[in-house]
């Protein structure tokens, strides 16, 4: 049974960019919390490459079937995307080696959680949608 | 991956400003210091940060990306400066040596002060990035509400 017949590639989608972007928070507190230690290299996370090529790519990954009479299983491929960690070079190393800028960082950061919010008030919303459409019903 | 990892890095930071911050207060504080109970004045006091692989029961076992590349900081090392004290003129002290100095600690007082605005803001940044994975994770918790 493919995922997509209750959420469609919506969720599966949402979920994927959800990680992404908890993943991205952890990493750019890391920076935040080493901002003060000498030679620290400051890391982020790119995605949205990944993401529109996994999006126009058409087609999902079938799971093999060993018998004709098994059910088919497939997956998005979205579902295969890794995130890509990159050495944030923006800012020149500090006289102590250190890479990290306070404000770059702390702005990210922001950016970041808001596009989190948004992802997941996406996700709360798409739910409500399909309990409407459920409960219409009755 | 979870929140609580960035909770974790979240707090080695405050933990590691506060110690920093308590290295400076007893830097300023023993300004005038001249007995310690290592003889002779007080010596100024710093510390080194480094950056360590944060350990996650799971991250122990899978060899994944952030276990190369989640670093938490934590202070290894509180050193002592090897610096000669300050020889200050005060024939009345009662340290003061045979010519009339006195041994104080070489602290120059407005160097602490700015230590102690960077470990100030280096530790509002990490409680902001608490509050935000906060609010992420309330966030999170209002799915399917």
């Amino acid at each position: 049974m493919a995922p997509e017949s209750l959420f469609g590639n919506t969720m599966v989608m949402l979920e994927t960019v959800l990680d992404f972007q908890s993943e991205r928070h952890t990493i750019l507190s890391t920076n935040v919390a080493n901002v003060d230690t000498p030679g620290y290299k400051g890391h982020d996370v790119r995605f949205a490459d990944e993401l529109k090529r996994a999006i126009d790519t058409e087609g999902t990954i079938s799971l093999k079937k060993t018998d004709e009479r098994h059910l088919p299983v497939e997956m998005s491929r979205l579902k295969e995307i890794e995130p890509r960690l990159v050495a944030s070079n923006d800012s020149p190393p500090r006289l102590d080696g250190n890479t990290v800028d306070l404000d770059k960082e702390m702005t990210k950061l922001a950016e970041n959680s808001l596009y989190y919010n948004v992802t997941a008030q996406l996700v709360s919303k798409k739910m409500r949608l399909l309990r409407t459409a459920i409960s219409e019903v009755r | 991956m979870d929140f609580l990892t960035a909770l974790k890095i979240s707090s080695s930071g405050l933990s590691a400003q506060r110690l920093r911050m308590d290295v400076i207060s007893s830097n300023l504080a023993n300004v005038n210091t001249t007995r310690t109970a290592e003889g002779g004045p007080y010596r100024r006091r710093d510390v080194v940060f480094a950056s360590q692989p944060v350990t996650t029961s799971f991250g122990e076992v899978l060899d994944s990306m952030e276990d190369r590349h989640l670093q938490q900081v934590e202070v290894v090392d509180i050193v002592v400066d090897g610096g000669n004290p300050k020889m200050v003129y005060d024939p009345r002290h009662p340290d003061a040596n045979a010519q009339g100095y006195v041994g104080m600690p070489d602290i120059n007082v407005i160097e602490e002060m700015v230590n102690v605005l960077s470990a100030t803001r280096s530790y509002e940044a990490n409680v902001a990035v608490v509050n935000a994975t906060k609010s992420m994770v309330n966030k999170t918790l209002e799915i399917g509400r």
